[in-house]
């Protein structure tokens, strides 16, 4: 595994794959699966109006809140998705089993249930909701709101990402490096991060791309309320039921704005090391 | 002075007590299992045993009787493994720098360092490269330098040849035997060469446990074990002295001159494969031991074929012939022959 350029994908059209010939069949049909639908949604664009229909106060503060949003939730997720995913990763305890259940349970969890639950722990009457109100803090319903509920349902695509990436780089490097007198944290921050950059990249993005398309926590927990808590999803929703034009060409915003970060991520030059 | 080391793991049925001297280099030989690995996990800190205390240079690496365990990075304890393990994100430079960095010295200061070591392995003209960029050879050469960057006060190699191609090694093996020198080192090895170049003791590990130690000459010339005999390419038959030669506990005797042992008391008689003459028919004449044996294995060794039999009594005994004579006797895996060995031809000693 050189970083010799070229090489590789010339390799890569002669190389035997040894998959039957009919396994083609279903993998095409489940590429145009997911294509045809955005194909569709391309069709019913009222393209002369595309730009108007975007542009519209609603619109633009739709968009701009789930930007806002998801990168925040985006920068929750690496805060505390890294030190969750070192644990798993690299030490062992009781119970280790249950936890990383539990840590993944958002992913198998109807949102609406993960909203109503954020609802009953951060809620005016949840669990912490006299801290918070004594503490001055209003969370259910409000911007932080939505970030709270994206990162809750986007932590767990950082932390099973990273995790496998950590497993699969393995110890030995930081056993190298702690050889050479480093010090857990000086290892951590030279060798183990570099090395899973590309795991921690693809992490951040999922968890990025999962944030912009969060609906049903969301709306149970935050709520719909223009240029607060409404974001591009409860936008296109709420459009749908008066405005379809609009609807359909917020979607395609939305879609856009997916590729482009998936894009962005996968087509970095030199993915991994070596 | 030097190392000395003591320790218990029942997890991997290990009990080793070694005693290393200033600056001695020690050869740690072993079948596949022996614990040679865990070994060195334990003097690395990576591998933490019941019991057992160790000490450097006069000071404390670590003493489970007062409960001192201290990390690996603490311990100023380097580590080559087979394996270069160059930060594949980081130059050459930076690599062989990250150790004196980790240690506070400026980036500057570190680099000059670096620039040094990575002289004196003859790959400073590889400094700006990525590791990736690195062939097997330049790649453990710089993984060299960085080991003794941080001027370890105890240097691990975990079988640091045994990945590279043939026509590199040597290479590697002259610059790692001069990087050693005036160091404390443990070497694990499965080579000949590399115990004989690169340490001053050897110490065979098997099944978790010293079965023979002492100066890396003595060990191979007089092998107390067969995995030793056989790393040192010699032929080994261990049983009890008597006045003509060594009778082993299966009955087979070995005629050989008094070599000094008291008759009845444990010893090893020892002769090189070129002493063992293979016959097809049972051969007559001057003093020599006559075995009757079959063809397990032909092997080329050099100019000269390595026949390995298998004795009546269940010795095995390599005979080293010429390929002429394998194609006269007609030698096959398998065949029936007679073994012939000169008395004056093996050395026997106290076991």
């Amino acid at each position: 595994m050189t970083r010799s350029a070229g090489g590789s994908s010339t390799l890569q059209t002669h190389r035997w794959s040894g998959v039957p010939g009919w396994v083609f069949v279903p993998a095409g049909l489940g590429a145009l699966f997911v294509v045809l639908p955005l194909v569709a949604l391309a069709t019913r664009v009222d393209w002369a109006h595309f730009g108007d229909l975007v542009t519209t106060a609603a619109s633009l503060d739709a968009l701009g809140l789930s930007l806002r949003t998801s990168a925040a939730s985006t920068l929750i997720c690496l805060v505390l998705g890294v030190p969750m995913a070192l644990v798993l990763a690299r030490t062992s305890f009781p119970g280790q089993r249950l936890a990383r259940s539990l840590m993944l349970l958002p992913l198998v969890l109807p949102p609406v249930v993960g909203g109503i639950a954020l609802l009953y722990t951060f809620g005016r009457r949840g669990l912490l909701g006299h801290t918070l109100d004594v503490l001055g803090l209003q969370i259910a319903f409000s911007t932080t709101a939505v970030v709270l509920a994206q990162a809750f349902v986007s932590l767990p695509f950082l932390v099973v990402s990273l995790e496998g990436t950590l497993r699969a780089v393995g110890q030995r490097y930081e056993q190298v490096a702690a050889t050479l007198g480093g010090g857990p944290t000086l290892v951590l921050r030279r060798v183990t991060l570099p090395l899973v950059l590309p795991g921690l990249l693809s992490g951040a993005v999922l968890a990025f791309a999962r944030s912009l398309g969060e609906f049903g926590a969301t709306l149970t927990f935050a709520g719909s309320l223009q240029g607060v808590t409404r974001t591009l999803p409860l936008e296109i929703y709420l459009q749908r039921e008066t405005d379809a034009s609009t609807a359909v060409a917020l979607s395609l915003l939305l879609v856009a704005v997916a590729v482009a970060v998936v894009g962005l991520a996968a087509g970095r030059p030199g993915q991994g090391w070596r | 002075m030097g190392l000395t080391f003591s320790a218990r793991l029942a997890a991997r049925d290990l009990d080793v007590t070694l005693e290393l001297g200033d600056h001695e280099r020690l050869a740690v030989l072993g079948p596949n299992g022996a614990g040679k690995s865990t070994l060195l996990g334990i003097l690395a800190g990576t591998v933490r045993p019941d019991a057992g205390h160790a000490e450097l240079d006069g000071e404390p690496l670590f003493d489970l009787r007062t409960g001192r365990w201290p990390a690996p990075h603490r311990r100023r304890v380097g580590l080559l493994a087979q394996d270069p393990l160059l930060f594949p994100h980081l130059d050459v430079l930076a690599n062989v720098a990250f150790g004196p960095r980790a240690a506070g010295a400026p980036r500057r200061t570190a680099e000059a360092a670096a620039h040094e070591h990575l002289a004196a392995v003859e790959a400073d003209g590889l400094a700006a490269r990525r590791p990736g960029r690195l062939s097997g050879g330049q790649a453990q050469r710089v993984a060299i330098a960085r080991a003794v960057a941080t001027d370890p006060r105890l240097l691990l190699l975990d079988e640091p040849l045994a990945a590279l191609d043939v026509t590199v090694a040597p290479l590697v093996r002259r610059v790692l035997r001069s990087v050693l020198v005036g160091r404390t080192a443990v070497l694990v090895t499965h080579d000949l060469l590399d115990a004989l170049l690169l340490s001053d003791r050897v110490a065979v590990l098997e099944a978790g446990r010293v079965v023979e130690t002492g100066p890396t000459a003595d060990v191979l010339r007089h092998p107390r074990t067969s995995f030793t005999a056989h790393l040192a390419g010699l032929n080994l038959v261990l049983g009890t002295a008597g006045p003509t030669g060594v009778t082993s506990a299966t009955g087979l005797h070995l005629g050989a001159g008094p070599g000094g042992v008291a008759a009845g008391t444990p010893a090893a008689a020892v002769f090189a494969p070129n002493a063992v003459s293979v016959f097809v028919d049972p051969p007559h004449g001057s003093p020599r031991t006559v075995l009757t044996a079959r063809v397990g294995e032909l092997e080329p060794s050099g100019d000269e074929v390595r026949v390995t039999t298998t004795t009546t009594t269940g010795e095995t005994l390599t005979a080293s012939v010429t390929p002429a004579s394998v194609a006269e006797l007609d030698l096959y895996p398998g065949r029936e022959v007679f073994l012939a060995v000169k008395a004056t031809a093996v050395t026997v000693y106290p076991v």
